[in-house]
């Protein structure tokens, strides 16, 4: 299997990059760590004709600071997973991030190209709703900010105009008692998942102030239980309210069929794992 | 339109001409003759191609060689001293960590770095290691514990 033939630019600059994908239209696409668009231009799913190497571009870093965690748009998978700080500031990024992939795929792969590329069920999409994060942005017209919740429009397809590229993502960390819980389900470990959830909770004293639930595999791109999350405030988690709720969040979604599972078997799943991730989520508010 | 590019494999430095669409893997095997990097599945599944570039494990059918200009390539053909096996490959031998063997260059080039870093790893560790790569002979037992083996051959090593 090999791919059709293409232009390779490497650029020097994110200006640069910006300028070349400007000059070279819809048909350039950027290239950054590789783990997603080169299968599937292996496979000839994607047949670009000019890609454009942002891999050296000095994109990578992670910064905590402000209540708010910043990830370059080059960082690794593997730098988040292995960073000290970041694990201290907010362990549900790290209990994310154990899902994606694979561990040679995780040196390579980037949270702006998983971004970028928005597979229906890729974790950091879905991390970046339920922590209302933003999406740091650059063209040459400027550089923007877009809200997570108005970035995934459906599988592989988001707000980026063809001309812009990813800098950074930026997460708000909620500032009182929080915990936040993240649970994925794939047939083996590292592989595509079929259904994930992901929860925050915010607690004054047994009381929940605030909840948000985001689902994976329920939909094209991960969606907010937010009926669910407005029956949550005021209340006190226990194993029925979970289970109500996770139920609660799962029904009536439209979900899909695909070779590893019924839309079916992904709307019990996501019940399940939405009313564990509420559980745990609850204690580690505490 | 061809571009130049320089690579370093296993100590040899050479600077080619290329397609950018050509994969590492494929510049690997019919430029620098290195047969022991398998194509397995071409994305990212089965793991038969994995290769070390600037020393970190890394898919070389998920690499263009053009993005690789510069770098630093060690393969399954770049671990042994002469004649003498890498500890790991006479692990594979010694637990029957292998039987058709194509996936194993990939295997042990994705635990190669597992292996030196040591410590005390469980079998769940070791098992998510090695979770991106698939071997359709051994039932992973064999290779688990040439793992096994390997790390604890170069603690006592250590301590020799």
């Amino acid at each position: 299997m090999k791919p059709a033939a293409f232009d390779y630019v490497r650029a020097d600059s994110v200006e640069h990059a910006c300028r070349l994908l400007t000059e070279a239209g819809s048909e350039a696409r950027l290239l950054a760590g590789g783990q997603s668009l080169i299968p599937m231009m292996n496979l000839r799913l994607a047949r670009p004709s000019m890609l454009v190497d942002i891999g050296r571009l000095p994109l990578s870093g992670i910064e905590i600071g402000r209540g708010r965690v910043r990830i370059g748009a080059l960082t690794r998978h593997r730098q988040v997973l292995d960073d000290a700080g970041l694990r201290a500031a907010a362990s549900i990024f790290a209990e994310t991030y154990r899902y994606i992939a694979h561990p040679t795929i995780r040196n390579l792969g980037t949270a702006g190209g998983s971004v970028a590329h928005a597979d229906p069920t890729a974790e950091i999409p879905t991390l970046l709703v339920l922590l209302d994060g933003e999406i740091e942005a650059a063209s040459s017209r400027g550089q923007r900010a877009i809200a997570a919740g108005e970035f995934f429009k459906g599988a592989f397809t988001t707000a980026l105009e063809p001309d812009e590229i990813i800098t950074a993502l930026s997460f708000p960390i909620p500032a009182g008692a929080w915990g936040g819980c993240f649970l994925e389900l794939a047939e083996r470990e590292g592989d595509f998942a079929l259904a994930a959830a992901g929860v925050t909770i915010e607690r004054e004293g047994d009381r929940i102030t605030n909840a948000r639930i985001v689902l994976s595999g329920a939909d094209s791109a991960p969606v907010r239980a937010s009926d669910v999350e407005a029956s949550l405030r005021g209340q006190v988690m226990d194993e029925g309210r979970a289970a109500a709720a996770g139920m609660a969040a799962a029904s009536n979604r439209q979900s899909y069929d695909d070779i590893r599972a019924s839309a079916e078997y992904r709307r019990s799943l996501l019940a399940e794992l939405t009313s564990r991730a509420l559980l745990t989520a609850y204690r580690r508010a505490g | 339109m061809a571009i130049e590019i320089t690579l370093t494999v296993n100590s040899v430095t050479r600077t080619l001409s290329v397609e950018p669409r050509r994969l590492l893997a494929d510049v690997l095997r019919h430029e620098f003759g290195c047969y022991g990097v398998h194509f397995g599945c071409s994305h990212g599944a089965c793991g038969c191609c994995t290769v070390h570039v600037d020393g970190q494990p890394r898919l070389s059918c998920l690499a263009f060689a053009a993005q690789c200009d510069g770098m630093t390539i060690v393969t399954i053909e770049g671990i042994a001293k002469g004649d003498e096996l890498h500890p790991l490959q006479k692990a594979f031998i010694e637990e029957h960590g292998l039987q058709c063997g194509y996936c194993t260059p990939g295997f042990i080039m994705a635990m190669l770095p597992f292996v030196e870093r040591g410590g005390e790893p469980t079998e769940a560790d070791i098992r998510e290691a090695m979770s991106g790569n698939i071997c359709r002979c051994t039932g992973y037992h064999g290779i688990v514990a040439a793992v096994r083996r390997a790390i604890a051959d170069r603690k006592s090593a250590a301590n020799a």
